[in-house]
């Protein structure tokens, strides 16, 4: 089990990894003739446990690094995901920044910037950036660049966002069989299901006990997350937090549709009803999961990697628990809406005089090239490492990976010919095998993440708004964070009761008199 | 007897009995709460069944919490912060406030050092500056950051100079002629004789730092030097999801360790005050009330 | 000359404290600048551009403040009150009560949750207030309906002052009690044998014998109206509360570490500091008048 677990990251990595091209990237991969220091302000998991007493800053993956590119690598910090912006913004603050730094948002980037804390990497770009991530920027286009371009210099090193990663449904199949239901496609059908759920209650959670559809606190408009309803925001045509832009060229911010109220207001009706948690504002993730996992909910909404995490303990806790992915709720046309993810959301910068700025190039091209070598796999065969572990690692992916690979896979499934497949797809392949012929369990997670989940975003039918993601405004910089609480408190308000729809017309005034049409016009003038 | 006693107070004050033994309950029993959490069965816990006694009894969550070895760590780092910021805290609270229990006659200048004790407590210029000389002074990272910036509490140092100064001159008086200086004076004198408060003032101590969750969340760098404090803290943060950058990074935050896990997590750092307390608390009333309430 | 040597020895017993708040309290000061600035970290406090009272004025142009400002008035002020009133009662009533053991006990277990962290109780508290916790289910066994007291902008800051004062009535009867001790048993014999019931004894000997104390306790008490409890709240507000729970100190917090606006958290920190010690400074100086107690 551990085993496949363990098999199972890595090929989730396998998605970032290119085949290198070693023979025209001697200066990306060449190690230094003298070792050479580098410090790293980077982001870890709390609760790393790696045998022998090794942790994030000694390990094999490190001192395998270290010899081959002859480098000596040390962290300024190491911090969760909960600490990273304070700290990145401490050290902004005080003027010192790491030899090298992850950056998770791009306010902080522009601040780098302004504050001329960062080096400029133009020049390190051509001679440094391996072939594999030169197609891989080339194949994506100019727009996954954008974030790192000032007065056209290159200032940081994005990662690329795969596309196709919108959420849809996740039910409880068991449930609906073992109650006779239908699979739901209109959001009407959704509903009716969450309610029968709730009615029937099918895991015999006790009356009142079973939660209908599951939510995160931040109800919609992140890219690429679980617990969000920005499908059903979709079925009314609605994109919450997203700039959009309409056929005549103007943008607009979603948040302030017509849209948008008509789906609050029909959420809100739902949490009254007592369908949406009502809880959700104030769950943990640790609260969130064990909702579904311990059968006290159905129907959630995420996107196709949701076997791999959480559902991939459901089945150890209820071998019954049959999660699969239904494309829905569709609007009244028939059409699944989503949004367009955006190109960068995470970025590694280089201190402004520090010797080596090539080094993040070298880290990364040698990582993405190595990463799923047969020796690296083998480093901790009995733990399931999680790719921070790498000093220097971002996801890397095409805009159409998802489908694409699920496409590849699922045509050498039919022709049981896995010839064409490379040797990361090839492992999965074979776990699929496992599941589709012995059903062993331990296999079910692979099968499901990488044909039943990805199979839905290939589908006919997804229709993507033009949406565009703006660089940070002038105004932004100084206005966003209130009338970012703003929205906050009016969509939870709004569904929680406590603000009445009627009050929407109301936001949207204030959200625009309070900097929102200047911000409008400044992100406008981008796209011009 | 005794209990005649009681049953007698009983009769005479019944409602007071009867408040006083609500209030009793309402602070024991979330505590009481927790700690059935942590012994009961997982998924009776999940159930919502579990009031005061635990349900399906089970050591499962204190099992694993051995097993976690950031949580172990934590604890340690927590241990040794309170036991240095005892020595260090304590040392300059007892110097200081001997000092500043003289008179200015005595001590020329005890008015200057008071009042910048007084500016400093009630005045300062936010986390960033701190963070800065936090930064320089070289520690960031480090126990000492822990301990260092906040060893001196100027309140900590008033309670303990009214207490100093309720101690009787005479003494001082005859150690003088015996021809002993301030330094024998405050070891053989005063420090014997300040038990209680020396005890409130090691509690205090105890408590800040065990307690205090900020400092280790904005000086450590790295998961395994956080105190305790701190990362009980990151369990029980609502998630922000809007950090999300990769999928590794959510599952460590989705993961599930459970209401009992938690629940035992609370538990355990509750001890070392629990065990603590009982030892100092009945100097701290005497303690307390001599240095607050002096007529 | 030996009167030099002690005051030497005085001076170096002071040396460690000073060189402590040299370092960590007073060289910071400096960074006061920075609300009067356009902040660039990398040109430092010392170089960045100087904008006056920009800081400020804007300030006082953003909606929350307003908001932020009534939420730390109310909240802070109303755990002032209840937790005068509250350990007074408790300490009344403690005192009436003769049997030892039943003391004791009440008294160590009521001073218990003073020694705890926010970090632990709001843990406890969140979990014992949630829709399935313990407080919910009591509330509908007697029938009503269940309340979410962490999302609910009508109930946040009666869980916070109430969870505060829960924290704090006892180890704040301490001093009331030991006043009460202090009072001359004669009186009390005096009264009883004008024949004066129990609650007229409380009001007529006890009560004027610490009200000292308590006008004491409310003065110095006065110092924390812009103080609402920075990890309570901290711990356990989210973005549904802001409304009525985000506080001055939360508001510095978010703004100067999250959203990065230094020199905004840094003019609202400091005319909260300024504030403050006018405040204290000025109840201090109350106490003197009133009761003549000088803390220093």
């Amino acid at each position: 089990m551990k085993k496949v677990l363990c098999l199972l990251l890595s090929a989730l990595m396998v998605f970032g990894t290119m085949s290198a091209a070693f023979a025209d990237d001697e200066k990306a991969f060449a190690p230094y003739e003298e070792t050479v220091k580098v410090s790293i302000g980077h982001e870890t998991v709390v609760s790393l446990e790696l045998p022998d007493g090794h942790d994030q800053e000694n390990n094999k993956y490190n001192d395998f690094l270290e010899k081959a590119l002859n480098i000596d690598i040390t962290y300024d910090w190491l911090v969760d995901l909960g600490s990273m912006n304070e700290k990145v913004n401490l050290a902004i603050a005080s003027g010192e920044i790491p030899d090298v730094m992850y950056v998770n948002n791009q306010a902080q980037l522009k601040q780098l910037v302004d504050n001329e804390l960062i080096e400029d990497l133009t020049d390190y770009m051509e001679p440094y950036l391996s072939d594999a991530l030169n197609d891989r920027f080339a194949r994506y286009g100019a727009h996954g660049m954008d974030s790192v371009m000032f007065d056209g210099r290159v200032m940081a090193l994005p990662n690329l966002n795969g596309g196709y990663e919108f959420s849809f449904m996740w039910v409880r199949r068991d449930w609906v069989e073992k109650l006779g239901a239908e699979m739901p496609t209109s959001l009407e059908e959704v509903v009716d299901l969450a309610r029968l759920f709730m009615e029937k209650d099918p895991n015999g959670n006790g009356e009142g006990r079973t939660i209908g559809i599951a939510v995160n606190s931040h109800v919609a408009g992140l890219y690429n997350n679980l617990g969000n309803l920005d499908p059903i925001f979709g079925a009314f045509k609605s994109f919450p937090r997203q700039w959009l832009r309409a056929e005549d060229g103007t943008i607009s911010y979603g948040t302030l549709a017509p849209e948008t109220k008509e789906a609050l207001g029909y959420i809100a009706d739902l949490y009254k009803e007592g369908i949406i948690d009502q809880e959700f504002a104030v769950r943990t993730g640790d609260d969130f999961n064990s909702l579904l996992l311990s059968g006290r909910c159905g129907i959630f909404f995420g996107p196709w990697w949701m076997p791999d995490w959480p559902l991939n303990s459901a089945l150890a806790n209820n071998p019954e628990a049959d999660w699969a992915p239904v494309l829905a709720p569709l609007d009244d046309e028939g059409v699944f809406n989503v949004y367009r993810q955006r190109a960068n959301n995470q970025w590694i910068v280089v201190r402004k005089g520090y010797e080596h700025p090539e080094i993040i190039f070298k880290l990364l091209s040698y990582t993405l090239a190595h990463q799923a070598d047969d020796e690296v796999a083998n480093f901790y065969p009995d733990t399931s490492v999680l790719w921070t572990i790498w000093p220097v690692i971002m996801t890397y992916r095409d805009e159409d990976t998802i489908p694409a690979e699920y496409r590849q896979l699922q045509a050498a499934l039919d022709s049981r010919d896995p010839s064409g497949l490379n040797k990361e797809q090839q492992n999965i392949y074979n776990q699929c095998l496992v599941w589709l012929d012995e059903k062993d369990p331990a296999a079910w997670q692979v099968y499901t993440c990488r044909v039943v989940g990805p199979e839905v975003t290939a589908r006919d039918g997804i229709v993507a708004v033009d949406n565009v993601y703006p660089l940070l405004t002038e105004s932004m910089e100084l206005k966003w964070a209130g009338l970012e609480k703003l929205e906050n408190e009016m969509i939870l308000k709004t569904i929680m009761g406590e603000m009445s729809i009627d009050e929407f017309d109301g936001f949207v005034e204030k959200w625009l008199a309070q900097g929102g049409e200047e911000i409008t016009a400044e992100a406008a003038a981008q796209f011009k | 007897m005794k209990k005649n006693g009681f049953l007698k107070a009983l009769k005479a004050n019944w409602w007071i009995v009867l408040v006083l033994t609500a209030l009793t309950l309402l602070c024991i029993l979330p505590i009481i709460h927790t700690v059935a959490l942590s012994f009961s069965d997982q998924a009776r816990a999940a159930a919502g069944e579990v009031f005061f006694i635990p349900k399906g009894f089970s050591v499962n969550s204190y099992a694993k919490l051995l097993k976690e070895s950031t949580f172990l760590t934590a604890f340690w780092i927590s241990i040794r912060r309170v036991l240095l910021a005892l020595l260090i805290s304590g040392g300059v609270t007892i110097l200081a406030a001997y000092a500043l229990s003289k008179s200015p006659q005595v001590f020329p200048g005890r008015d200057v050092y008071l009042w910048i004790l007084v500016f400093t407590m009630l005045f300062n210029a936010g986390t960033i500056p701190w963070y800065m000389a936090i930064r320089r002074a070289g520690i960031m990272d480090t126990i000492w950051a822990l301990v260092l910036p906040c060893a001196v509490n100027a309140y900590n140092i008033i309670l303990m100079m009214n207490f100093f100064r309720g101690i009787p001159t005479a003494l001082e008086e005859a150690a003088r002629v015996d021809g002993a200086g301030p330094w024998r004076t405050l070891f053989q004198i005063y420090i014997p004789l300040s038990k209680p408060s020396i005890a409130t003032i090691a509690l205090f101590i105890v408590v800040y730092h065990w307690n205090n969750f900020y400092d280790g969340l904005v000086l450590m760098s790295r998961p395994s030097h956080y105190p305790l404090q701190t990362y009980i803290y990151q369990l029980t943060v609502t998630i922000d999801v809007r950090t999300i950058t990769n999928i590794d990074t959510l599952k460590e935050l989705l993961k599930v360790s459970g209401l009992t896990l938690n629940a035992s997590k609370l538990v355990v750092s509750m001890v070392p005050i629990l065990l603590v307390y009982p030892f100092l608390q009945r100097y701290f009333v005497t303690g307390l009330t001599l240095g607050a309430v002096k007529e | 000359m030996k009167k030099a040597r002690t005051s030497l020895a005085y001076h170096i017993m002071m040396l460690p404290s000073m060189i402590l708040l040299l370092i960590f309290s007073i060289l910071p000061l400096s960074g006061i600048l920075i609300a009067f600035e356009k902040y660039i970290p990398a040109k430092g406090i010392f170089r960045s551009k100087w904008v006056g009272l920009a800081n400020f004025e804007y300030m006082f142009q953003i909606p929350d403040s307003a908001q932020v400002l009534t939420n730390t008035l109310i909240i802070a002020i109303s755990k002032i009150i209840m937790n005068l009133i509250v350990p007074i009662l408790v300490a009344l009533m403690l005192n009436e009560i003769r049997t030892r053991w039943f003391k004791r006990t009440v008294q160590t277990v009521v001073y218990l949750p003073h020694f705890m962290s926010w970090v632990i109780l709001g843990g406890i508290l969140s979990n014992v207030l949630s829709l399935d916790g313990i407080v919910n289910q009591f509330i509908q066994l007697l029938g009503m309906e269940p309340v979410i007291f962490l999302a609910n902008n009508k109930t946040f800051r009666a869980v916070m002052i109430i969870t505060d004062v829960w924290k704090e009535f006892g180890f704040g009867s301490v001093v009331y009690l030991a006043a009460i001790t202090g009072i001359n048993a004669n009186l009390y014999e005096a009264a009883a044998i004008d024949g004066a019931s129990r609650l007229q004894r409380v009001w007529h000997v006890t009560l004027p014998g610490i009200t000292p104390t308590i006008v004491l306790m409310a003065t110095l008490s006065l110092g924390n109206v812009l103080n609402a409890g920075f990890e309570q709240i901290f711990t356990m507000y989210n973005p549904m509360v802001y409304s009525t729970g985000d506080i001055i100190d939360t508001y510095v917090h978010r703004t100067g570490l999250v959203n990065a606006q230094y020199g905004l958290a840094t003019a609202v920190g400091l005319l909260k500091s300024l504030v403050s010690m006018i405040l204290i400074a000025g109840s201090y100086k109350l106490a003197e008048v009133t009761v003549d107690y000088r803390i220093f």
